[in-house]
């Protein structure tokens, strides 16, 4: 359902970040409007920002309800990114609740509510890099040949889609960590480089050269791969 | 174009991120040059992918527990999943009034106990025997019915507010003591049906009732947002 309010969203806003946007807005909020594309998915979207500062407003009130509904929306997207980091379930569930205790404990110093959710992604990408700088699993970075001959024959089974999502997987785990924050948001996350730049605090320009670094890096891992 | 400007210009063209006049010059070059084109064709496969890469999900006790370590100012009203009300429950609520009931009906049958004590040993020298015994029990029956509806009245009050303070494993311990609560008080029923008149039996049963109206007390004071945080108490 969701999906179609993203089509008409990607048709209307201009951009995958709408599409994105409308993903996380809509996904469990079962609005059944979105079964009409077009006009009326732009529509729904607008509600939906609207919707989306009441929660914020509400929660800085300290109405659980709203902040549940906050959590709904955005634990997926913002779980999705910390796993990538930490490629542990357990540790990014952990993570998961450190971002939104934060979220939600720095509610009141967010000054404008348009600006929730880079602001959330800010907090969910710094968490990671704190994380990141007090473990030590940055030192597997690179993954032996030998694995990579094993997984090869282990993974030529699967379909060529399952290896590739697999690989990409592998290939963004072994980034540094500013290329893959910048290749999550871009790439996996649908924000633009003037999105991820006051996130990351840095210039559109720089967000645009680590992301071609980043993916001139992936290249690289899948084609020793032989996936592409 | 040099291969050089092309390959830094390929990430931003699949963006659309690129002039008109700049997408011009790198698709002639690209057309011509089939390393860039390669590249070319590897991001947009990238890019394509990294889109359809899985969401993934949380556990679903992961908002419990973003929940449990919210300030208690923030807890206080977390009320997301409001328990259904039973008539009793519109009835006396909020929990203050359902706590001062019980409270109410405990005393009642403190006093009740009193007399039964004092009648018992009464019904050696003012009744006989036999109208002793029918007279205890009757009293016993009572105190049994006061209990019950103390129980009752403490258990709706400690699920108004079970939502609000109980953690996964709080919850845990609490359900455990109470199954052996309940077991007991199964077990001297039994005995009190098949011998109506043994008085042991029957205060055995008053003592169990009792053990779950104290415990469903601590639980009370446990939820109350002011009250010190303790542990759980055991009963076994």
């Amino acid at each position: 359902m969701s999906y179609v309010v993203a089509i008409g969203a990607m048709e209307c806003l201009d951009g995958r970040n709408a599409v994105q946007f409308a993903k996380m807005c809509l996904s469990l909020t079962g609005l059944s409007m979105a079964h009409k594309k077009g006009n009326l998915a732009e529509e729904a979207s607008l509600q939906d920002i609207d919707l989306l500062e009441d929660l914020i407003n509400r929660s800085r009130g300290g109405d659980a309800q709203a902040m549940e509904a906050i959590y709904e929306r955005f634990n997926r997207p913002l779980f999705s990114l910390i796993y990538r980091y930490t490629t542990n379930r357990e540790v990014a569930e952990d993570l998961l609740q450190d971002v939104f205790l934060k979220i939600f404990s720095k509610l009141e110093t967010l000054r404008k509510t348009d600006t929730f959710v880079s602001w959330m992604y800010r907090i969910a990408v710094n968490t990671c890099f704190g994380y990141l700088r007090g473990s030590k699993s940055q030192v597997q970075r690179t993954v032996p040949l030998n694995n990579v001959k094993e997984r090869i024959s282990e993974d030529t089974a699967k379909s060529s889609d399952r290896l590739m999502k697999k690989s990409l997987d592998d290939a963004i785990h072994s980034l540094p960590a500013k290329m893959k924050t910048i290749f999550l948001l871009h790439d996996v996350q649908g924000f633009k480089h003037e999105e991820i730049a006051p996130m990351l605090g840095c210039s559109a320009g720089t967000s645009k050269s680590q992301l071609f670094k980043a993916r001139m890096k992936i290249r690289e891992y899948l084609e020793r791969r032989k996936v592409i | 174009m040099r291969c050089s400007k092309a390959k830094r210009l390929i990430s931003d063209y699949i963006d659309n991120g690129l002039k008109r006049r700049q997408s011009a010059r790198l698709e002639k070059h690209v057309h011509t040059c089939p390393d860039c084109r390669k590249i070319l064709e590897d991001f947009r496969e990238i890019a394509k992918s990294a889109r359809g890469l899985e969401e993934l999900t949380p556990s679903h006790k992961t908002w419990l527990k973003i929940r449990v370590r919210l300030t208690p100012e923030e807890q206080r009203v977390l009320t997301l999943h409001p328990q259904k009300r039973t008539w009793f429950g519109y009835l006396f609520f909020p929990p203050k009034l359902k706590y001062a009931l019980s409270a109410a009906m405990v005393l009642v049958f403190v006093a009740s106990a009193v007399m039964i004590g004092l009648k018992y040993r009464e019904g050696n020298g003012i009744l006989g025997k036999k109208d002793a015994m029918k007279y205890t029990l009757a009293k016993l029956d009572e105190a049994e019915r006061y209990y019950k509806k103390a129980i009752k009245a403490l258990w709706e009050a400690v699920s108004a507010q079970e939502g609000n303070f109980i953690t996964e494993q709080v919850a845990e311990v609490f359900r455990k003591n109470l199954e052996i609560i309940d077991s007991s008080i199964i077990a001297c029923r039994e005995i009190v049906l098949q011998e109506p008149e043994n008085i042991d039996a029957r205060n055995f049963l008053l003592a169990a009732y009792r053990e779950k109206v104290d415990f469903l007390q601590e639980m009370m004071e446990l939820g109350r947002p002011s009250s010190p945080k303790k542990e759980v108490r055991k009963v076994i």
